[in-house]
């Protein structure tokens, strides 16, 4: 159960930054969409990474409070 | 003692969790600008197609000469740019800060400058500060033959991460006159449109903005996104391409008021576009921008007006802001905010058989 706590608030944070990092993108993208910051490869890899530390998180959250009632 | 443990211990705790948001918010640009080096500024090479445009006859047969139209098509009647336009050229070498001529160049240089009435006041009123003044500079351009008109990419190198001075570039090509061009490398959307440069094909991509192409024989046509064959141009014998816009005539010459772009673009800016009048004849230009009480930079519709005015038959916005340089031999003609930018590509007016 530590571990689990552990990992969790760990993809907290990288739910946290790759946020931060698609939101900069969308900025980006706006005063250049031909730059193409929200659709190139690399970006593609990012956001499935954010949809997986959302979607871990989430269930691990679920189960710590589960676990705590 | 018990309460003020507590709250000391509750600070204590809210400046731990400031302090991971930090990190992450330090993170998260870190991210954003291994992103942006890795895609922009690292040089990676790119492949080019290869395949070299032409010209068919009438006759059926090809010939990659750009004189072919006048020598093959049997039309003994029509004039050659150099006889259509001997006006405008000299014998003799003449150069002066606003004039160029010779036997296959005729380049005169004009500098206006005029209050606008007009403070932009878009983007949350960033562009107030620069005032309403306007300073653009026009270059009227003949040409005997359309290979005086080329284009170079930075570091004579199709890719992305590559990048150089147009004064630089121009020393290169010892060119006459040279502006700024699309900025074809930092197009990274999937459909980044076709790129031909000097009768090379690059790619042939679909592509959401418009794309100019300037053919072997001296016309200029700008098509929509859902227009544009490649093949086809490629074909007719297409000379450059640019994928940046908008156009900014409509198809009989007249200024726009709706352009095929994105929002921040149609602010104002400084500004680099090519006008065409006939075959041999165009004209660059370039607005200042961004410096305040000496220009704003223009609005499209500001530039559509002005290459309508001129009387031009097309015109095509290219990469503008931090980009907008004119050189004349290897010395800035324009006065741009960031004279020390480096570019991607660069459009050169060059004597011909200076660039083998």
């Amino acid at each position: 159960m530590k571990l689990m706590r552990i990992l969790s608030v760990l993809l907290l944070h990288l739910t946290i930054i790759l946020s931060l990092v698609f939101i900069t993108f969308l900025v980006l993208d706006y005063y250049n969409p031909m730059m193409a910051f929200t659709n190139n490869g690399l970006s593609t890899i990012l956001l499935a990474a954010l949809c997986a530390a959302a979607i871990l998180s989430s269930v691990m959250q679920l189960i710590i409070c589960k676990h705590n009632i | 003692m018990r309460l003020r443990t507590r709250r000391k211990s509750r600070s204590k705790r809210i400046i731990q969790v400031f302090a991971a948001v930090l990190l992450d918010i330090i993170l998260a640009l870190s991210v954003v600008a291994g992103d942006y080096i890795y895609n922009y500024k690292i040089p990676q090479k790119l492949s080019s197609t290869g395949v070299q445009t032409t010209v068919t006859g009438q006759s059926g047969q090809s010939s990659e000469s750009p004189l072919f139209s006048f020598r093959k098509l049997g039309q003994t009647s029509a004039l050659s740019w150099s006889e259509k336009f001997k006006d405008h050229f000299s014998d003799t070498v003449i150069s002066t800060d606003s004039v160029y001529k010779s036997k296959n160049i005729s380049i005169e240089i004009t500098k206006n400058s005029y209050d606008s009435q007009t403070i932009d006041h878009s983007d949350n009123g960033k562009h107030t500060k620069y005032g309403s003044n306007i300073s653009y500079v026009l270059a009227d351009i003949y040409v005997s033959d359309i290979s005086c008109l080329q284009t170079a990419f930075a570091q004579d190198t199709y890719g992305t991460g590559y990048s150089e001075s147009l004064t630089a570039m121009s020393k290169k090509m010892k060119s006459v006159l040279a502006v700024n061009g699309d900025s074809y490398s930092n197009n990274r959307h999937a459909n980044n449109g076709t790129i031909i440069r000097n009768g090379t094909v690059y790619r042939t991509q679909p592509s959401t903005e418009e794309t100019c192409v300037l053919y072997r024989d001296g016309t200029m046509k700008i098509y929509g996104p859902d227009q544009f064959d490649s093949n086809q141009a490629i074909r007719d014998g297409a000379w450059q391409s640019w994928v940046f816009g908008p156009g900014l005539l409509d198809e009989n010459g007249n200024a726009k008021t709706d352009f095929v772009t994105w929002d921040y673009i149609r602010q104002s800016h400084p500004r680099t576009a090519v006008g065409y009048y006939e075959p041999g004849h165009y004209c660059l230009l370039v607005v200042d921008g961004r410096s305040a009480g000496y220009s704003r930079g223009m609005y499209l519709e500001e530039m559509s007006k002005l290459f309508a005015e001129l009387g031009c038959r097309a015109a095509y916005n290219l990469d503008g802001g931090h980009c907008s340089f004119m050189t004349k031999g290897i010395s800035f003609v324009n006065n741009p905010y960031k004279a020390n930018k480096d570019i991607s590509d660069g459009i050169f007016i060059c004597e011909p058989g200076a660039v083998q």
